[in-house]
């Protein structure tokens, strides 16, 4: 560990603002990245779920 | 013909999905474990730059972001170039998961140059040949995005995307060589770039780390999206019907319910 | 119908988009009227100092002329396409590339060429020194046929979008900084009585380029526009 309290690595001789700036900027990029996969698959799935459920109805009716 | 069996298992959603769905932990979890591994080793045990102190640190994140968002064009001017050559359908889903992804990384590594010059430089923006190269980038992935929001028939938006990546990635080293010219043309070397090579090897270790963590994300994020793809453009298959319903039928229930 | 050979259906179709634009005469005016208009509105914009208005000249001249070029291409292909000779050129047993040159070709005729003859009148109004004049012109001949190159494959792929001008800008734009970058700096040098034969020539080498490939996405892009 190179930094001796945690108040000097929050701080980071005045740089840390720039520093942690960033990285929380990327993590939150990449954490959306992934978040908007889930929802797309998500909707993704329930539209498929209907449509096997148009087409068992389909199957049963004509019968 | 034989040699091509890989090449027609590639093409197909079903063999994808499947094969991708066995693929995603072996992405995700080096992936994870090397980007936040290599964040915490940069943040916490590398001593500061010589020169820049603390704030080199963002190096961590913003040069993975940049590499990978220069790589993920070429990565989807490929996919686009196989689209258009064999007409594979999988190619036009990858290339078009591939240009958001790749406009958000290279939106992060402008950000997080912009907030490096600033202590660096004392400036948040320099117009400087690589930064300006890496807002051309952006330009582009907004065009191809704009390009293919704007059919409304999703074949021809693949085909028309697919020949302006195409278009984009014989430009690229010409608008990269020029802006390089221009660049040297009217700034004396006045303010270097803290060149990747100069650096000392214990501050190189976290950055591969961050590196190669970075590339199997965007592995697995596109994955994640084609996977997402598939299931919207084959939802009325028989097949991913079968294998997403029957495999779990608490999920079946909780969406009819 | 007798079958022409591929020269008499270059020659066929550029003398046919030719006698069109000067007929309709807006297709070839208001591009000038554009470059006129937006080099008026720079001075007006950073002030009268003639020295300043000189430092920036050849730059304001170029992006105008670069920004009226985009103008005039989002007209190329519109026409034909709506008519349906587009379709019928496609059809045809004709190679795309002359067809598509001859397009090309007669825009910049009609477009660039007359750019390149009114921009002496605009850098005497925006106080550019005469000693960048000659290069200027020359300059935007080989660059404005590069535009025109590029410009052509963002309006093939838009020609069949309603809303294609605003988009055509945002694919066609980046595309077309190396040729700002090397056209306003040969100016710059010409000026400052430094060597810009090598910058026209890199200029020329894009121009074989644009020649040689542009075409080709041109075609490809047209039919899938038409496909559609």
């Amino acid at each position: 560990m190179y930094f001796e309290s945690v108040e000097a690595l929050l701080y980071m001789d005045g740089h840390g603002s720039y520093v942690w700036f960033c990285f929380a900027l990327t993590f939150a990029v990449l954490v959306g990245l992934i978040v908007q996969a889930r929802r797309r698959n998500r909707t993704a799935r329930q539209l498929l779920a209907s449509a096997a459920r148009r087409r068992r109805a389909e199957q049963r009716s004509p019968q | 013909m034989a040699n091509w069996a890989w090449f027609h298992k590639w093409g197909s959603p079903r063999w994808f999905y499947q094969f991708s769905g066995r693929l995603l932990p072996w992405l995700a979890v080096p992936g994870l474990l090397l980007f936040i591994g290599g964040c915490v080793w940069g943040l916490l045990f590398v001593p500061p730059d010589f020169k820049q102190g603390n704030s080199f640190r963002i190096i961590y994140v913003h040069v993975p972001a940049a590499a990978v968002a220069m790589g993920a064009y070429m990565f989807m001017a490929t996919a686009a170039a196989v689209h258009l050559i064999w007409r594979m359908k999988l190619a036009a889903m990858v290339m078009k998961v591939v240009a958001p992804i790749g406009a958000s990384l290279t939106f992060l590594s402008l950000v997080t140059g912009a907030v490096w010059g600033k202590p660096t430089w004392g400036t948040w923006w320099v117009w400087d040949a690589r930064i300006t190269s890496v807002l051309i980038l952006f330009f582009l992935y907004l065009g191809i995005i704009a390009l293919h929001q704007a059919f409304e028939n999703r074949e021809a938006a693949a085909k028309a995307c697919a020949v302006l990546a195409i278009v984009g990635a014989v430009n690229i080293p010409i608008i990269y060589w020029s802006v390089e010219w221009w660049y040297s043309l009217h700034q004396p070397a006045s303010i270097k770039f803290i060149g990747e090579s100069t650096i000392h090897p214990t501050m190189l270790r976290p950055l591969m780390a961050t590196l190669s963590g970075m590339y199997l994300l965007f592995g697995w994020l596109v994955l994640l999206y084609t996977r997402a793809e598939i299931i919207d453009r084959e939802r009325n298959t028989r097949w991913l019907q079968d294998m997403l319903l029957t495999d779990r039928p608490a999920d079946s229930a909780e969406r009819g319910a | 119908m007798k079958r022409m050979g591929v020269s008499a259906v270059f020659v066929a179709i550029l003398r046919r988009d030719l006698r069109s634009a000067l007929r309709s005469g807006s297709e070839w005016a208001n591009p000038l009227l554009f470059f006129a208009i937006v080099c008026t509105l720079f001075p007006l914009g950073i002030g009268p100092d003639a020295r300043q208005l000189a430092l920036l000249a050849p730059g304001i001249l170029w992006v105008v002329a670069l920004l009226a070029s985009m103008m005039a291409t989002d007209s190329l292909f519109r026409s034909d396409y709506d008519d349906g000779t587009l379709e019928q050129m496609l059809l045809s047993p004709m190679p795309m590339y002359p067809l598509v040159l001859a397009k090309i070709l007669a825009h910049w005729l009609t477009s660039g060429l007359p750019l390149c003859l009114m921009s002496p009148l605009l850098a005497v109004i925006l106080q550019m020194p005469m000693s960048g004049v000659p290069v200027l012109v020359v300059s935007l001949l080989i660059g404005s046929a590069i535009l025109s190159f590029i410009g052509a494959i963002g309006a093939a792929l838009t020609v069949g979008l309603r809303k294609g001008g605003l988009l055509l800008s945002l694919i066609v734009l980046p595309l077309y900084i190396p040729v700002l970058i090397f056209g306003s700096a040969a100016v710059k040098s010409a000026i400052d009585g430094v060597v810009y034969l090598p910058t026209l020539a890199l200029l020329g080498a894009l121009f074989m380029l644009a020649v040689a490939l542009a075409p080709l996405a041109v075609a490809g892009a047209l039919r899938i526009s038409v496909d559609q």
